[in-house]
């Protein structure tokens, strides 16, 4: 649906006198003011910083601190801006997005090496007290932000996200991920804000929602449980698998906080982990499935059931090729999931594994063929290969690589740091003498697992 | 062959064991070369996987709120002083 520049949505829309967000690691700035800030509190930041950007049409907005990244993002729409969400802070990414005409920087802290103006949060006198009541409305077709689907660097292809999309996926998001009844919760996240799945669960919700944000990311499992602590009940863990597996294997012997809801997204999660998150914490552990291109689009409790179900007005379809689409309600584009899906009615569906081509690592989506793009690029090698070799632990990839004389792999790992995420840098690169290409020029499969089974020794 | 003191060892094949690097022999990493970026190339979930064995192994808690603990993952040295002083 195409909106008018008249079909306006509120850009906050709860309770004034409400907590917005409980800093527990703020600014010096915001140190002085009380760590409990409330909507209007809020917006009176969203106001001051408004006025202050600089001239522009696009914040790369950086900001570790998750209320930093939510006023910084909001102060941007209310100046008609959009917010650019990189996927990584990769000197290559940043070098894409700068390319955009009228650009500048929204950091808290970090030093970011570039021409153009940045402006540092860190250091930004926010005024204390409440702005007066006050309607805030955003136009529904301005690009509010645009998301990056790829862990990699290049051509990965911005997602354009209108205002209209974020707000309207934000009320279905509220009916699906939240507590009927309305009651105040105050929510931790471990992911990041610039992600789309911390987007959505740690920026939008509690923009319409009675909801708390904190604005920490904490990583390590001790941090998790000490933040946790710190924050009134009930209270809301956002996580992803992968911490929330560190989480569990912290220290069985001490109890975890006690949650009444944990939202999960980014890989699947088993069902035992699922019930051992509930068991330990109390909490009923719903997991998210999603994509960049659509949001949040299906839900499951998975401690109970293997099968997802669709949020009202999305739906899903398989092509004559057996590719998994979706649509959702408020986007005309089609999404091409990267997931095999087993459908079992409109609104039902299992997953099925993923397509060959995409990586999920730690919650970051690359494309298999983009990082063999990218280690092609060098110039340092005569062949090579980046694969996902089978049954690992913790999911990494290898590369077997032909280096030319004298050029060693960590030149080689010097050009992927600058280019990919770290997630998806291979390890272990193995050096190999040559690719065992069949006369097609073709890399059968089996022939390159043997190899590397043999760890460069060419298979007999 | 880089000197290492004998805990330095011990951690050295734990990180080696914990995180699969399988190019990587202990007695080769420098105790005062970085583990992340360009040293080891280790990333943040090289991070959170080091920092469970350590609690699980030697009952020391990393938590990034402390200063002590950003500088703990500087090298394969302040790691081990890091954790012989908490154990």
């Amino acid at each position: 649906m195409t909106e008018s520049a008249d079909d306006s949505l509120p850009l906050l829309s709860r309770r004034d006198d409400t907590p917005f967000a409980v800093l527990l690691s703020p600014t010096a700035a915001l140190a002085r003011q009380a760590p409990v800030v409330s909507t209007a509190r809020f917006r009176r930041h969203v106001l001051a910083l408004a006025e202050q950007l600089p001239a522009g049409e696009f914040a790369i907005n950086l900001c570790d601190s998750r209320y930093l990244f939510c006023v910084a993002f909001c102060a941007a729409l209310l100046r008609g801006h959009t917010n650019l969400l990189p996927p990584n802070r990769a000197a290559q990414t940043l070098a894409t997005l700068e390319r955009r005409h009228s650009c500048y920087y929204l950091v808290d802290g970090e030093v970011v090496d570039t021409q153009l103006p940045v402006l540092d949060l860190a250091g930004f006198e926010f005024p204390d007290g409440e702005a007066p009541a006050q309607a805030l409305d955003i136009p529904g077709d301005h690009i509010a932000a645009e998301c990056y689907t790829s862990g990699s660097t290049g051509e990965s292809k911005p997602i354009p996200k209108r205002w209209s999309q974020l707000a309207r996926a934000n009320a279905v998001n509220g009916q699906r991920m939240l507590e009927d009844g309305g009651e105040l919760v105050f929510q931790l996240a471990t992911v990041p804000p610039q992600h789309m799945w911390g987007l959505e669960t740690s920026v939008m919700l509690p923009l319409h929602h009675e909801l708390t944000m904190t604005d920490t990311r904490p990583f390590y499992p001790a941090d998790i449980v000490a933040q946790l602590q710190r924050l009134p009940t009930p209270r809301m863990l956002v996580s992803s698998p992968i911490h929330l597996r560190a989480l569990l294997a912290h220290d069985p012997q001490t109890p975890l906080p006690q949650l009444q809801r944990v939202l999960c997204a980014t890989a699947p999660l088993g069902q035992a982990l699922a019930a051992d998150v509930e068991a330990r914490t109390g909490a009923r552990l719903v997991e998210i499935y999603g994509c960049s291109e659509l949001g949040s689009m299906a839900s499951r409790a998975t401690s109970e059931t293997e099968v997802w179900s669709l949020f009202p007005g999305f739906s899903m379809w398989h092509d004559e090729g057996g590719a998994t689409l979706a649509r959702a309600p408020h986007i005309e584009e089609v999404a091409h999931l990267g997931d095999h899906l087993e459908l079992l009615d409109e609104s039902h569906f299992r997953l099925a594994g993923r397509t060959e081509d995409l990586l999920n690592i730690a919650g970051k989506r690359a494309s298999l063929a983009e990082i063999n793009r990218v280690l092609l690029e060098f110039d340092g090698i005569v062949d090579g290969v980046v694969f996902a070799p089978p049954q690992r632990a913790e999911q990494r990839l290898a590369a077997l690589v032909v280096f030319r004389p004298g050029v060693d792999k960590s030149a080689l790992l010097a050009h992927f740091r600058g280019r990919i995420d770290p997630a998806f840098i291979p390890r272990p690169i193995v050096d190999v003498p040559g690719l065992p290409r069949a006369d097609s020029g073709k890399l059968p499969k089996e022939a390159v697992l043997a190899l590397y089974a043999g760890r460069g020794r060419q298979a007999s | 062959m880089v000197n290492q003191s004998s805990f330095e060892q011990e951690i050295a094949a734990l990180l080696v064991e914990v995180l699969d690097l399988e190019d990587v022999r202990p007695d080769e990493i420098d105790p005062a070369a970085p583990l992340f970026g360009e040293g080891l190339g280790l990333d943040s979930i090289d991070a959170l996987e080091v920092a469970l064995a350590i609690s699980q192994r030697y009952g020391v808690q990393m938590k990034a709120e402390e200063e002590n603990t950003q500088q703990a993952f500087s090298n394969l040295q302040k790691l081990c002083e890091f954790i012989d002083s908490r154990r």
